[in-house]
């Protein structure tokens, strides 16, 4: 299954690419696909799958879109 | 010889249109340093309780820090305090722009301002002559005809004026000030008490500069922290996109405050990101004194039935929504536009919208007619509403004049429990970051002194994680373990007591949280060698957290004299709620009890009474405030 990964915010400028492909035989959970693709957890304020705001440790089973939202301050 | 301050605080009485010059001794500027803790050493000692703070025997002071105007990126900020026509507690707002560096050139720390003038003034300040000039042919002028005139009159375009609009003038509780056109004292109505004073401006100009005392030691580091912005992400991002960056997360995630608080999920969010305003409406970019980052946003709309003027900056965030998402709006132009009339009026976009919100609210459940709008179909999302109750407002006219008091005070104008309907601490609308996201942020908001704010610290998803910026950069500080956002136990109370009282530092040296950690580029390390080569002082983070704790203690001891308790320290019951629609929709509640044990133990670890949240005599005895025990005493 393919899991596109999309990158929000600040994190666009953390990284060398704000969209990234990872392909998987079996079901993945969010924490696995971020340690394969190198994004500290401690940028990422909010995921998000389809609809849906979940944690790091939710399992995709299909290919799916996850999108990266960084930290947020005031201002 | 002084660094990095004067020595000269101006005084201003204008009842009797006289001024004079103090020279406090280096151990004053060394235990208040400036901003608010300057600010309320005055204010503790000169207003009265129960003063009106329209009155004359209110203070209105202008206070940079003691480094503002430093050579140094993002250290360009000064504040205004009064008591707050709003709240009726301690009143403060910090700006950027080009003015606090102005006054120090001029060669003033402060001013202190009191009494009021019986005819419009202006104040005219020339490096080191003060002049008091007539303001009458400014009275009703917006700020933009305002700044033009007295920059032809006084034949100089290098002035740096900081002045009210109409806002200002007619008393409307939240009118801010505002430096070129552009850079508020946003909040606590601070502009209402300049009015009531009847000064239209502070006009500056100062050519002497600022006197450092390792002038190569912070050009070295100066240059260090503007070679790495754009490395940065969090301050490249601060450059592209501006505040309105954070639109994006927020709809996204569905917890963007969208029609009167009533749920976060707002479907045309996509209307309202950085990337739609870079898109359509962004002119170009600009930046305040000394400063790389350039976060602010200029816009310009030229459209047959729609022009937005340029002069007047762009939407930050907070507008965006308050001015949009939370009026149920979705048109940036228009958006926009809105923005530019509370500009030019003086007034905060925060309040503003809010209590427009409030009223639309009132109107959908039938508390407000058509006949009390005046004709108006004031529905969520009427953008034509928008503008035109912006205008009623700063005039005070009509519906204006209910809405003109804030939300809180209209709201018990109205009755009929419209009370429900409002979001407020201590009189101050809430800005629109939902605590139940980051409750660290609500923390603040319950606590502030000078009602709902979230500049009052950093926020908490800096410190989420072991790797997390404030976690990696901020150890100096004692700042060590990393806490959930959504956390609101006793480590998130014990973490935001550090960040409370290093935000509060860095307002009183005149410091802009996007320039140094958590939010941004510098390091702490950075910093304090700018503090130490700016001042010659060899101080400690030990000292200036002392100092920012000091300032937190002072501000306490302000508001009980005025009746406000512990019981004040409260945040709206929505965020005891679950989030309604969208992503989050029935999560995020935030548990009562546990905020309620958090307020507990926060006073506590701030040495303060747990039953009444008061410092205890020891603590201003710790803090060197022992002339403020007998206050607490009473």
């Amino acid at each position: 299954m393919k899991i596109n990964i999309k990158l929000e915010g600040y994190l666009k400028y953390k990284y060398p690419s704000n969209i990234l492909e990872l392909n998987y035989s079996k079901p993945v959970t969010i924490y696995k696909i971020l340690e394969d693709a190198k994004i500290s957890l401690a940028d990422v304020f909010f995921i998000k799958t389809g609809d849906k705001i979940v944690k790091e440790d939710y399992l995709l089973t299909e290919s799916a879109e996850v999108k990266l939202f960084p930290i947020i301050g005031g201002g | 010889m002084s660094y990095g301050y004067t020595g000269n605080i101006l005084h201003v009485d204008l009842s009797i249109k006289k001024h004079w010059i103090e020279y406090p001794p280096e151990t004053f500027y060394r235990t208040y340093w400036g901003g608010r803790a300057l600010a309320l050493y005055y204010m503790l000692n000169q207003i009265k309780p129960h003063t009106d703070p329209l009155s004359p025997d209110n203070l209105l002071i202008f206070a940079p820090g003691v480094i503002t105007g430093v050579p140094a990126p993002a250290i360009p900020r000064y504040t205004v305090c009064a008591k707050s026509p709003l709240t009726g507690a301690q009143g403060e707002a910090e700006a950027g722009g080009w003015w606090g560096p102005e006054l120090k050139k001029a060669g003033f720390d402060a001013i202190i301002i009191k009494g009021s003038s019986s005819t419009p003034v202006y104040l005219y300040i020339n490096d080191g002559k003060i002049e008091i000039k007539d303001a009458t042919h400014l009275w009703g002028k917006d700020t933009g005809t305002t700044q033009k005139i007295i920059k032809n009159e006084l034949a100089d375009d290098k002035i740096r004026i900081a002045q009210i609009g109409p806002a200002g003038e007619n008393l409307v509780g939240f009118a801010n000030i505002v430096n070129e056109l552009k850079h508020f004292n946003g909040r606590n109505g601070l502009g209402a008490v300049m009015g009531s004073k009847k000064l239209k401006a502070i006009a500056v100009r100062g050519t002497k500069p600022i006197g450092l005392f390792d002038k190569e030691r912070v050009s070295q580091i100066s240059k260090e922290i503007t070679k790495r912005v754009m490395d940065n992400p969090l301050s490249r991002s601060l450059r592209e996109s501006g505040t309105p960056a954070a639109v994006r997360s927020f709809y996204e995630a569905g917890c963007l405050p969208s029609y009167n608080w009533t749920t976060g999920y707002f479907k045309e969010g996509e209307n309202l990101t950085a990337e739609t305003l870079n898109e359509t409406i962004l002119k170009s970019t600009e930046g305040c004194y000394a400063c790389p980052i350039r976060c602010k946003r200029v816009v310009e709309v030229d459209e047959p039935n729609l022009k937005v003027d340029p002069t007047y900056g762009g939407p930050e965030y907070e507008t965006i929504i308050s001015l949009g998402s939370i009026c149920g709006i979705s048109d940036l132009k228009h958006i926009a536009k809105a923005n530019e009339l509370c500009n030019r009026y003086t007034m905060d976009t925060i309040s503003t919208g809010m209590v427009i919100a409030f009223a639309m609210q009132c109107y959908q459940e039938g508390l407000l007619t058509k006949e009390d709008t005046g004709g108006i179909e004031l529905t969520f999302g009427n953008k034509e509403a928008l503008l035109i109750l912006i205008e009623k407002i700063a005039h005070r006219e009509g519906l204006g004049d209910l809405l003109s008091q804030g939300s809180y005070l209209a709201a018990q104008k109205i009755g009929q429990g419209a009370e429900k309907f409002i979001y407020q601490v201590k009189g101050q609308e809430i800005p629109m970051h939902d605590p139940r996201v980051k409750t660290g942020v609500g923390l603040q908001y319950a606590l502030s002194d000078y009602g709902a704010d979230h500049m009052k610290a950093a926020h908490d998803p800096f410190f989420k994680d072991k790797d997390s910026v404030g976690i990696k950069e901020m150890k100096g500080l004692g700042i060590l373990e990393p806490v959930s956002p959504t956390d609101m136990g006793e480590k998130k109370v014990s973490l935001f007591k550090l960040i409370d009282i290093y935000w509060s530092l860095l307002d009183l040296l005149g410091v802009c949280d996007f320039g140094y950690v958590p939010r941004s580029v510098g390091t702490l390390d950075e910093l304090l060698e700018i503090i130490r080569a700016t001042t010659g002082w060899k101080t400690t983070w030990f000292e200036l957290m002392k100092l920012g704790e000091r300032s937190i203690n002072m501000a306490r001891i302000f508001n009980p004299r005025d009746g406000f308790t512990s019981k004040d320290d409260t945040l709206p019951e929505v965020f005891y709620q679950d989030f309604k629609g969208g992503p989050l929709d029935g999560q995020g509640a935030i548990n009562k009890e546990d905020f309620q044990k958090a307020l507990r133990l926060r006073y506590e670890l701030m040495g303060w009474d747990p039953d009444i949240g008061i410092p205890t005599p020891a603590k201003l005895l710790e803090l060197g405030l022992d002339w403020l025990i007998d206050e607490v005493k009473r």
